[in-house]
C-alpha cells in the first residue's frame, strides 16, 4: 500500500496553510472564472502564470490546478441559473439544468451538480493515483517514435471531434505547427521565421496566442453588435436533492466519473467531449429519452461528473507522460518547466511532492468548492449582472497584463492582439481555436520526436510502423480522419461535433 | 459566405506557399538528419494540399441564394478602436506607467465602445486603475513600469 502511503504524504503537503490559502484561491478565481462568459480556465492560467513566478512550485501548481477544476463548477451554476454556459463544457448542463430551473428546481439542479462533480473529483482521484504511476513506468519504454505517433493521434481526435469542416481543422493544425517552428531551433540552434525581431526569438508565446484567440477575440465578438444581457431570474431553494433525485442520479454520476476520466485522459479530447458522450450515454439509456432537454436530473447528474472527472484524466499524460491535452493542461507544464522540474515519466520520482501534493489538494479543491459554492451561488449571479461594458475593459486589462507580465514586453500585447484579431476572424469565418493550439503546443515536442526517429532510424520513415506501439497509435490516427470518408455521419457524432 | 470562403482558401494557400518557400531557404538537410526546415516545410507542404483542397471545393460549391434577414448594425470601429488602444497601451506602458495609462485606457472603452456618462467612465477607471494597482503592484508585486508619477 505504497500508494496511501504517498497519498498521505501529498495530505501532509496540501495541508500546509499556504498551500491551503493558494488551492482556495486557485478554486476561487476558477469559479469566477467558470461564471464569466468569455474568458476559460486556459486564459486565466495564462494570466495568472506570470504571478506566480515568485511562488513555490507546489503551490503554484495547486493553484493553476484549482482554477481549472474551480471552473467547472462556475460554469454549472449559470448554465443552470441563466442559461449561459460560462465554460464550454458546462453547455451540456443547459439542456436541461435551466430546464429544471424553469420548473422551479435550480435547487436540485444545483445541487446534484455540485455533489456529482464531488463524487467525480474523489473517484477520479482514486483512478489517477492508481493510473499515472504505471503509466509513467511504462512511458518509460516510449521512444521518439512513440511520442511522436501519440501526438498525432491527439491531433486527429481533435481534428475529428472539431466542429465544421475536418480540412478546416486540419489547416488549423497546420498552421499550428508552423507557427509552433517560429524562434531558435532546438537541434541546430538555427533562427526560423523570426526576421530579426528579437520578441520571436524564443518562439511565439502560448500565453499570448491563448490569451488573444480566446479571451480578446471574445471580447470583439461582442462589441461588435448591441450587447444583451439578458438575466433570466430564478429562485433558489432547497439544494439538497431528495432521495428520488439521488436514486436516478447515481448511476449517472458513476458512469460520468469512468468516462469522464478515460476520455479526459486522451489527448485532444479536452473536457468539453466527455460532458457530451456521457448526454448521450444517458438518453441511450433512459427509459424515457424523449424527455431529456425538459428538465431531467440525468442530463446534469452525468455531464457534471463527467466534466470534473475529465478534468483529472487530462492529468494523467499531463503528469505521467509529460504530454498536454489541450491548452491548460500546457500552460500547467509550463508552470512546471518554469520552476525546473522537468513534466514526463520521471516527475513522480524527482518531484514526488509537486505530484502527490498536487492530487491531495485535488480532493481538498473538491471538499472547499463543496462547502463554498452552493452558499456563494447568489454571489457568482450578482456577478454576471455587472453590465458588460465594465466587464469587457476589465477583461480586456487582465488580458494586457497577462501577455505584458510574462516577459515585461510590450511587443508580447501586440502578439495578442495580432491573435485576438486571427482569432476574430477564425470565429467569423468558422475556423476552430483548439486544434490551432493543441498543434502549437505539441509542435515542438512533436518535431523534436521526428526528427530523432529519422535520425535513429538512418533516415526510415519505417521505424514509426515497426514499433507495436508507434504502429498502433498510427493506425488509430489514421482510422479516426479517415472514418468520415467510409462512415455515415453518426448522430453521436454530430452531436460531438456541435458541442465540441 | 461563398466568396469569404474561396478569398479564406485563398489566404491559407498564399501562407502555406509562403511557408513552404521560407522552411526551403532554412535548408531540409538530409532524411536521416533532418535539418531546421524539414518539419515547416512538411507541415506547409500539407497546409497546401489541404488549402488547394478546400478551394476546389469552395470553387465547386454551387452558390445559393441567401436569404436576406434584417441585421444589426456591424459596430466595426469598436473593433478598430478597441485594437488601437491596446497597441498604444502596450507602446506607452513604460513611458507614461501603469497607473494613467490604466486609467487613460478604462476610461476611453467606456466612453468610446459603450458610450457611457463622463462621471460613469471616470469613476469606473479610477476603481479599476486602484483594483488593478492593488492586486498586480502591491499583492503580487509585479514589475510593471511605473512611469512618469513614480509609484
Amino acid at each position: 500500500m505504497e500508494v496511501f502511503k504517498d497519498l498521505l504524504f501529498g495530505f501532509s503537503v496540501v495541508l500546509q496553510p499556504m498551500n491551503l490559502l493558494y488551492c482556495f484561491f486557485g478554486v476561487l478565481i476558477g469559479t469566477l472564472v467558470g461564471v464569466l462568459p468569455g474568458i476559460g480556465p486556459a486564459a486565466a492560467l495564462s494570466l495568472l502564470l506570470p504571478v506566480t513566478f515568485y511562488v513555490p512550485p507546489v503551490s503554484t501548481i495547486i493553484l493553476l490546478a484549482g482554477i481549472m477544476y474551480g471552473a467547472m463548477y462556475g460554469g454549472s451554476t449559470t448554465s443552470i441559473l441563466l442559461n449561459i454556459p460560462g465554460e464550454a463544457a458546462s453547455v451540456v448542463t443547459c439542456l436541461d439544468g435551466y430546464q429544471m430551473a424553469r420548473k422551479g428546481r435550480a435547487g436540485p439542479a444545483l445541487g446534484i451538480s455540485a455533489f456529482g462533480s464531488f463524487i467525480a473529483g474523489t473517484i477520479t482521484i482514486f483512478l489517477l493515483i492508481f493510473l499515472a504511476p504505471p503509466l509513467a513506468n511504462f512511458a518509460l519504454k516510449f521512444g521518439p517514435p512513440e511520442y511522436f505517433a501519440l501526438m498525432v493521434l491527439g491531433l486527429s481526435i481533435m481534428v475529428y471531434l472539431a466542429s465544421g469542416s475536418i480540412v478546416n481543422a486540419l489547416i488549423m493544425v497546420c498552421f499550428g505547427l508552423i507557427l509552433g517552428t517560429i524562434g531558435l531551433d532546438q537541434m541546430t540552434g538555427v533562427p526560423r521565421f523570426i526576421y530579426k525581431s528579437t520578441t520571436l526569438m524564443d518562439g511565439i508565446g502560448l500565453i499570448q496566442v491563448v490569451i488573444g484567440l480566446f479571451g480578446v477575440s471574445e471580447v470583439l465578438i461582442n462589441v461588435e453588435k448591441t450587447f444583451k444581457q439578458d438575466i433570466f431570474e430564478t429562485k433558489v431553494k432547497g439544494l439538497l436533492p431528495n432521495r428520488e433525485d439521488w436514486r436516478r442520479s447515481i448511476g449517472p454520476i458513476g458512469r460520468g466519473s469512468i468516462l469522464g476520466f478515460f476520455l479526459g485522459i486522451i489527448p485532444g479530447m479536452s473536457v468539453v467531449i466527455p460532458t457530451f458522450v456521457s448526454y448521450v450515454v444517458e438518453k441511450k439509456l433512459s427509459k424515457y429519452p424523449e424527455k431529456f432537454g425538459t428538465g431531467m436530473i440525468e442530463g446534469v447528474a452525468g455531464p457534471e461528473a463527467a466534466n470534473n472527472a475529465a478534468s483529472t484524466g487530462t492529468l494523467v499524460p499531463t503528469l505521467s507522460l509529460g504530454i498536454p491535452t489541450g491548452a491548460a493542461t500546457a500552460l500547467l507544464l509550463g508552470a512546471l518547466m518554469i520552476h525546473g522540474l522537468r513534466p514526463g515519466p520521471l516527475l513522480i520520482q524527482e518531484a514526488p511532492d509537486v505530484f502527490w501534493g498536487l492530487v491531495a489538494s485535488l480532493y481538498v479543491g473538491n471538499v472547499m468548492l463543496l462547502v463554498l459554492n452552493l452558499p456563494l451561488i447568489g454571489l457568482w449571479v450578482k456577478i454576471l449582472k455587472i453590465p458588460y461594458h465594465f466587464l469587457f475593459s476589465l477583461i480586456l486589462l487582465l488580458c494586457i497584463i497577462g501577455s505584458y507580465i510574462t516577459n515585461n514586453n510590450p511587443y508580447d500585447v501586440i502578439i495578442m492582439v495580432i491573435f485576438g484579431l486571427v482569432g476574430y476572424l477564425m470565429k467569423k469565418f468558422n475556423y476552430e481555436a483548439a486544434p490551432l493550439v493543441l498543434a502549437l503546443v505539441l509542435g515542438p515536442m512533436m518535431e523534436k520526436a521526428f526528427r530523432r526517429s529519422l535520425m535513429l532510424s538512418d533516415g526510415g520513415f519505417a521505424i514509426f510502423f515497426t514499433r507495436p506501439i508507434s504502429a498502433s497509435f498510427l493506425i488509430m490516427a489514421l482510422l479516426i480522419l479517415l472514418s468520415p470518408l467510409f462512415l455515415k455521419r453518426t448522430r453521436l457524432r454530430e452531436n460531438l461535433r456541435a458541442g465540441g | 459566405m461563398g466568396r469569404i470562403l474561396l478569398y479564406c482558401n485563398l489566404f491559407w494557400l498564399l501562407f502555406s506557399l509562403f511557408a513552404c518557400v521560407e522552411a526551403y531557404r532554412l535548408t531540409l538537410g538530409k532524411i536521416n538528419n533532418p535539418g531546421p526546415g524539414f518539419f515547416p516545410f512538411g507541415a506547409g507542404l500539407t497546409m497546401l494540399i489541404l488549402s488547394l483542397a478546400a478551394l476546389f471545393q469552395s470553387m465547386a460549391r454551387k452558390r445559393k441564394v441567401e436569404k436576406t434577414t434584417p441585421q444589426e448594425p456591424f459596430r466595426w470601429w469598436n473593433i478598430v478602436i478597441i485594437l488601437a488602444a491596446i497597441t498604444g497601451y502596450a507602446f506607452s506602458l513604460e513611458k507614461i506607467g501603469f497607473l494613467i495609462n490604466t486609467f487613460l485606457f478604462i476610461c476611453l472603452l467606456l466612453k468610446v465602445v459603450e458610450p457611457q456618462t463622463w462621471k460613469t467612465a471616470i469613476i469606473g477607471g479610477l476603481i479599476t486603475t486602484l483594483a488593478a494597482n492593488l492586486i498586480f503592484n502591491v499583492i503580487f508585486r509585479t514589475q510593471i513600469p511605473r512611469g512618469i508619477l513614480g509609484f
